[in-house]
């Protein structure tokens, strides 16, 4: 378990969406794709969220099959949008851009999106691997993981054909 | 002494009983609130709901797409009488483009179907312009949006955004909500306005009954240390 204080300074948005996505796709993104979500999908994603996620589609962005995914998730009371690049149904990169929340804004810090890098999705969705959490930040860490899993899940969708 | 303090004792216990069942009964439903979900549960009774002054802060403000109202109340977004998102600051207007209707406000186009199923939320990751203040059809019926640099013809299926100077367009325009559309759309905004968990919370402060309220549970605070102190005092005597 790891151990950081903190405060509500860590509100803010770290990285517009926009150039999240630009540098992923090194200032030549492609154009998004979109992702309808019906029958064992959105199953699937209740699954992994407890929730619906209120939405019939989602947008995406695939190239040279990484898929690159900016997903929200409610910590507490607010939305954490936090940008995610899966590759090889491996996650490859996880920042958060926009952190609305006044408590658990460390998951920000690297040493907690590192984790994720190289984690894959396993059968019963879940990660592969344990995600250590944060002291004082156990909503976000739980926000930040399920949108991991989810990141995996559709990318699976979307490069697997069965979409 | 003893006698006097014996009376006092009993005749402020059974006025302090009141209080008692009150503050033991609030405060274990809001021990539980998250179990109880008393956030979720809101109050339907005109009487409270008038006490409150639960009204929308801001006149209401509405959009005709064909048949259909977008309305805002509040922060409150409806399309007809289905709420479709909460925390709205600025309506802006909306038009109806292939089979759904395009809501724009706060930086946002929500796109929805006729029965208020959310199809999707596009924002400044997908392209939205900054600034944008207006929404509207050209004359080949593609959507355009109004930002604060210019105006963008969009194509929503591939996420397009051409931009020009000015695009001449229909720009969807504020109309006057008819009265029994209106009046149905302020009882939906009071009934999901008071949270129970509040009036609960308020019983339990006392400010249910405003400032004098407060003053009322303090006295009865004190009530039950005079209480506290007198009981001790004469289990005392009596050993």
């Amino acid at each position: 378990m790891l151990l950081v204080t903190g405060d509500a300074h860590g509100k803010g948005v770290y990285q517009e969406p926009e150039a999240f996505i630009n540098d992923v796709y090194g200032q030549a993104p492609p154009k998004p794709d979109k992702l309808w979500i019906s029958g064992d999908l959105k199953d699937a994603i209740i699954d992994i969220m407890d929730h619906d996620l209120g939405v019939l589609r989602l947008r995406y962005w695939l190239k040279d099959g990484r898929s690159t995914w900016i997903l929200e998730e409610i910590g507490k009371e607010r939305p954490i949008t936090t940008g995610i690049v899966v590759n090889n149904d491996q996650i490859k990169q996880i920042k958060i851009l926009v952190f609305r929340e006044i408590r658990g804004w460390e998951v920000r810090y690297p040493f907690f999106t590192d984790q994720f890098k190289g984690a894959v999705l396993t059968k019963d969705h879940e990660l592969d691997r344990h995600i250590d959490g944060i002291t004082g930040a156990t909503l976000s860490v739980n926000a930040v993981t399920k949108l991991a899993r989810l990141a995996l899940l559709l990318h699976d969708r979307v490069t697997s054909g069965s979409n | 002494m003893w006698v006097f303090i014996h009376k006092w004792h009993r005749r402020l216990g059974i006025i302090s009983a009141l209080f008692v069942i009150l503050l033991v009964i609030t405060g274990l439903l809001l021990n539980h609130t998250g179990v109880l979900q008393l956030k979720d549960h809101f109050v339907q009774n005109r009487l409270l709901l008038n006490l409150y002054n639960i009204n929308p802060a801001e006149k209401p403000l509405g959009f005709r797409v064909e048949q259909y109202w977008i309305s805002l109340i509040g922060e409150r977004l409806y399309l007809d009488g289905t709420e479709i998102n909460d925390g709205v600051d600025n309506l802006f207007g909306a038009v109806n483009q292939d089979s759904m209707i395009v809501v724009a406000f706060d930086g946002q186009l929500l796109l929805v179907t006729p029965r208020g199923q959310i199809v999707e939320r596009l924002t400044d990751t997908q392209g939205v312009p900054a600034g944008m203040r207006a929404i509207g059809k050209a004359a080949d019926g593609s959507l355009v949006i109004r930002g604060s640099h210019g105006d963008y013809q969009v194509n929503l299926d591939n996420l397009d955004w051409h931009e020009e100077n000015e695009i001449d367009a229909s720009w969807s325009t504020p109309s006057a909500i008819p009265a029994d559309k209106l009046a149905v759309l302020l009882e939906l905004y009071r009934g999901k306005g008071l949270p129970l968990e509040r009036v609960i919370l308020d019983l339990h402060s006392g400010r249910f009954l405003g400032n004098w309220g407060v003053y009322i549970i303090d006295a009865a605070a004190i009530l039950f240390l005079l209480l506290a102190v007198s009981g001790t005092w004469m289990w005392l005597q009596r050993r």
